[in-house]
């Protein structure tokens, strides 16, 4: 419980040693084997955890809801673009040093305007104050649109406009990337492993009993916005330099709807869930590119399929509830797992059907038939998802030819789908969206809830349980 | 000299005079009750010496300084804490972090410190936890120092509002119907709790409380208010007697 | 600045911020009973454009049918099919995350928001933008002169119908059980249902309601104008008129009217004064000037208790 300063000092240089560890090992060790669409994704995912964590500390942390993050991602971005547009050529400064000068520049203008965004915060609450970070952020974008060096740019200022700016020389690399995340993560953590941060929570569970208490709300709000918005301005800095063009439609409201989502979706307040979900889900968005293109009655056959699955879910759940014991659950879940490998596997093996086709189907089918078992009903404790994944393929393999045989034969659907398909650009934020909407109606909480990730799961593998202590007066 | 002093305190909101000229003091140590009918403006008054709102008119100094003006939260530096009548506890933080809110009003490492981790807050923060769990234990809270504050029960919360109130080691308590909604063996135990503060803390108290048997068995001086004015103020047996408070709020002698 | 057509410039305006008025209704109405930011809102809009333009286009004869039923019957079929999908929307999206963190809820609005945008692409025709052909609009071919200002018959019947829409829903609102519930639900929604409100049946209602309003716009402004559809339609004329609904003071309807109205001449304005690049900027500005004014919108209610 006390200080000690020798574990103190041991954990900081050991934390130290593991960051350069880790940025060492994906530099050298796993970017040789990643060709530069893959090692892009990375970069990109690790680019949008930044954004989730840095937005995190003002949503989830502070409470103060804003969702207008791409404005300050945008700040970064273009101060930084433009100035390594004009300036670098000139100077004699080694690129890396110039790009930790422009994530400092980065970070103190996105700064400064999270300290203009964070004043409305004193005055206004909840949906009030999201709709005015929204409207910064449209504002922001709108006004950049407008600086191509014409008649509506200020003092002639020429950003490129709706054409967007580019950036050489590009800088960025993976190693600066993962550093940031780090660096981002690090920040909020930090700052929750002491008393101070502990103020911050306070503002966010009740503002009027912190201020009670001693937090000086004020100072705290706009500092959660100044450090959330500093740490997008590098993020953005960092972006600028990586990707070589930056266009007004990279940070419009779509990006900060997909930032707040992935702090929701985390978890809000949880810094693990923030990285985590901006992790998956830049990388769920990219893998969706490689959809193939989809009939249109395949499709309806799919929902069909789905159809047929939620019934049978609906019906399913009131006999898995009536087993309480936890153990049992467990060895559903077990079973559950395992026939799902086997499934896959017998599919894989039996039907000879292309592996990608198999998942395809089984995710776009489960997919459906969640959001519809999940709506019917209104409890969602104790879903068996693993079991919903088996019945998804099987119903899948069994039922999509039936039913698109079926729809085939039908006069009015073949006239007017009949040779219809859906391009992937099309199905591909389509699935996006359904999938946002399942998460959220799975896990409202989002995946980690308020809690942070730790490794006491895996001891308690080892121990038996024990009951909870009583909580009594 | 007296620790607060309210001289003819006013607040209107609109057309209604919610706190009409209330004067009175308080000394250090004095266990001090506020009472009066619903709608009174005992809690606005709270709120007026908090820095929820301010004055209208009038005056209201602490330590010989006056605070009108001052942030809450300037204000609980400066040593007045308080609690709620609908308790207003951080929901999702353990009961310890609750408590290390209050203590952390009174730090001196900076911000940039905490995050970058650095000794000095690493240490503040232990020596916060310290004094956290101390307080824990004068409150019987130890137990349940990992619990999240919102799954406590009622009478619990409440005590664990009074200890983070006084983890901002506060020079008045303001306690804002500390025994509501508790039964009377809870407001029993409530009532030797806070004369534990003043015996052994040398806590200077305030007190809301519509529980006559704890105000009068615990207060030695009660001001009354009825329709934001201040109708009484003395001992609990003057009180008991006045006919205005009969009249305006006790019914009948208890 | 051309003074000379201020005047005209202003009509627009009154005709787009009655379509603002009419989509911010919906906002309104749904934040006032589940608290709920309902981004979908502007993509119920855009798809009562949609069914308007197929009623028009394809589902009908718009050669062999009287003009005017046509354009009563598009008015219909957009309000009765974007009512049946804000409730399927409410059904199957909003119902099942009551109790939610209202955070996870707006996720989940946007999510629903990005499935009928995306989603849309799939079932709405949107290569090559589609748009409602002219003839369609009989009612542009004849206009009044008032005090020298053209206004076309159109614009009018926008501003008419609109009208009309508005005073029906505050006739139900005020007069009629079902009304008062709302109201009683938007005002305390667990209370309400403790005295025997039937909650959903309310929110499911006010969903109906909204949508329909909204479609209604949408079927208005694409036959007015003539704007090419895309399934992107929606999107920005949603978040103005959200922008509107807060302006005066989300959950107030009669805020919301006004608000739209604001709305819609601000940015004519801007137009006209040759910024039009930042027209679509303007909105959140006046959002920003007033809420710094006043925090909860024109006409909203105060703060807090302690």
């Amino acid at each position: 419980m006390t200080f000690n300063p020798g574990k103190y000092w041991g954990t900081r240089l050991l934390s130290l040693l593991l960051v350069a560890g880790v940025v060492a090992g994906l530099q050298y060790g796993i970017l040789p084997m990643l060709d530069g669409y893959d090692s892009r994704l990375i970069v990109l995912s690790l680019l949008f955890a930044s954004l989730a964590v840095s937005l995190n500390m003002i949503n989830g942390i502070t409470g103060q809801f804003s969702i207008g993050h791409a404005a300050f991602y945008l700040i970064g971005a273009y101060t930084t673009g433009r100035l390594t547009m004009s300036l670098f050529p000139q100077m004699h400064i080694s690129p890396g040093i110039w790009l930790i000068m422009m994530c400092i520049v980065g970070a103190i203008a996105a700064g400064i305007a999270g300290f203009i965004v964070g004043l409305p915060s004193l005055r206004l609450r909840g949906d009030y104050l999201a709709i005015v970070t929204l409207g910064f952020g449209e504002i922001a974008r709108i006004v950049v649109q407008n600086q191509d060096g014409k008649a509506l740019s200020f003092w002639g200022l020429d950003l490129g406009g709706a054409f967007g700016l580019t950036v050489k020389p590009q800088l960025t690399q993976v190693a600066h990337a993962a550093l940031l995340l780090i660096f981002t993560i690090a920040v909020s953590r930090n700052l929750l492993k002491t008393a101070q941060g502990l103020s911050f929570l306070a503002v966010r569970e009740d503002e009027i009993a912190a201020e009670a208490t001693g937090v000086n709300t004020t100072v705290t709000k706009i500092t959660a916005f100044v450090i959330g918005a500093a740490l997008a301005g590098m993020t953005g800095a960092l972006f600028s330099h990586y990707e070589g063009f930056i266009s007004p439609t990279h940070f419009d409201m779509n990006a900060s709807f997909i930032i707040v989502a992935m702090v929701v979706i985390g978890g809000t307040g949880s810094i693990t869930g923030s990285a985590v979900a901006g992790i998956v889900l830049t990388l769920l968005q990219e893998a969706l590119r490689k959809v193939q293109s989809i009939a249109a009655i395949d499709l309806i056959a799919y929902i069909l399929g789905a159809i047929v699955i939620a019934v049978a879910v609906s019906q399913l759940k009131p006999m898995v509830r009536m087993h309480k014991s936890a153990g049992l659950k467990k060895t559903l879940a077990g079973f559950g797992l395992l026939g799902c490998v086997g499934a896959l596997a017998a599919v894989f093996f039996l039907a000879k059907m292309d592996m990608a086709t198999v998942i395809k189907a089984g995710i776009i089918t489960l997919l459906i038939g969640l959001v519809l078992a999940l709506t019917v009903q209104r409890g969602r404790k104790g879903l068996p998802a693993f079991g919903l994944v088996v019945l998804a393929i099987i119903a899948d393999i069994l039922l999509r030819p039936i039913f698109a045989v079926g729809l085939h034969a039908v006069p009015f659907i073949q006239k007017n789908l009949g040779t219809t398909e859906y391009s992937p650009s099309n199905l591909r934020m389509a699935i996006f969206a359904l999938a946002l909407v399942v998460v959220m109606l799975v896990k409202p909480q989002g995946m980690f809830g308020h809690h942070e990730f730790s490794w006491d799961w895996l001891k308690g593998l080892f121990k038996r349980p024990h009951r909870e202590e009583e909580i009594a007066a | 000299m007296s620790l607060l002093v309210l001289d003819k305190a006013n607040i209107r909101f609109g057309g209604l005079v919610a706190v009409n000229d209330v004067s009175f003091s308080i000394e250090k140590g004095d266990l001090f009750g506020l009472i009066g009918p619903n709608g009174a403006g005992k809690t606005t008054c709270f709120n007026l010496i908090t820095g929820v709102y301010q004055p209208t008119s009038g005056s209201i100094e602490f330590d010989g300084k006056s605070i009108v003006g001052l942030k809450p939260s300037k204000i609980a530096a400066r040593g007045i804490a308080r609690t709620f009548q609908n308790i207003r506890l951080f929901s999702a933080l353990s009961v310890l972090e609750n408590v290390i809110v209050g203590c952390n009003v009174r730090h001196t490492s900076t911000l940039g410190s905490a995050i970058a981790l650095l000794p000095g807050a690493v240490k503040e923060t232990s020596k916060f936890k310290e004094k956290a769990l101390g307080l824990l234990d004068t409150f019987g809270l130890t137990k349940v120092a990992n619990v999240r504050s919102c799954d406590l029960p009622y009478g619990t919360q409440r005590r664990l509002e009074i200890a983070r109130a006084l983890a901002t080691d506060p020079k008045l308590l303001l306690l804002d119907e500390p025994a509501a909604g508790m039964n009377p063996q809870e407001s029993e135990d409530l009532m030797a709790l806070i004369r534990r503060l003043r015996d052994e803390f040398g806590q200077t108290i305030l007190l809301i409380e519509h529980d006559m048997k704890v105000v009068m068995g615990i207060c030695e001086k009660i001001v009354v208010l009825d329709h934001g004015a201040e109708i009484a103020q003395g001992p609990p047996e003057e009180i008991r007697k006045n006919p205005r408070v009969i009249e305006a709020y006790l019914g009948e002698p208890v | 600045m051309n003074w000379d057509l201020l005047p005209q410039q202003l009509v627009i305006g009154i005709q787009l911020g009655a379509i603002y008025a009419l989509i911010a209704l919906g906002y309104t109405m749904v934040y006032g009973v589940l608290r709920l930011i309902n981004f979908a809102h502007g993509d119920v809009y855009m798809v009562g454009a949609y069914l308007a333009y197929y009623t028009s286009m394809q589902w009908f004869n718009r050669e062999s049918m009287n003009p005017y039923v046509l354009l009563i019957s598009m008015l219909v079929v957009a309000m009765v099919g974007c009512a049946l999908l804000g409730l399927l929307i409410e059904r199957f999206a909003y119902r099942p995350l009551r109790g939610a963190p209202r955070s996870s809820l707006l996720i989940t609005a946007i999510g629903v928001s990005l499935l009928l945008e995306h989603g849309g692409l799939l079932v709405f025709k949107t290569a090559p933008p589609p748009s409602i052909h002219e003839s369609v609009n009989v009612l542009a071919k004849n206009s009044l002169v008032v005090f020298g200002l053209r206004i076309d018959s159109a614009q009018l019947a926008v501003f008419v119908v609109t009208l009309i829409l508005m005073l029906l829903l505050w006739q139900f609102v005020t007069r009629t059980k079902t009304g008062r519930a709302m109201r009683a639900v938007s005002h305390d929604f667990d209370t309400a249902a403790l005295m025997g409100v039937d909650v959903n049946r309310i929110v499911a209602v006010t969903f109906v309601i909204g949508s329909s309003l909204a479609a209604a716009g949408g079927m208005m402004n694409a036959t007015a104008l003539g704007t090419p559809l895309t399934t992107f339609y929606g999107l920005i004329p949603g978040v103005k008129a959200f922008v509107a609904a807060v302006l005066g003071g989300i959950g107030n309807i009669p805020g919301a009217v006004v608000g739209g109205f604001i709305m819609g001449i601000c940015e004519v304005l801007v137009v006209w004064a040759g910024y039009g690049g930042y027209r679509d900027a303007v909105a959140f500005v006046i959002l920003i000037g007033i809420l710094m004014f006043k925090p909860s919108g024109l006409f909203g209610s105060a703060a807090e208790k302690v």
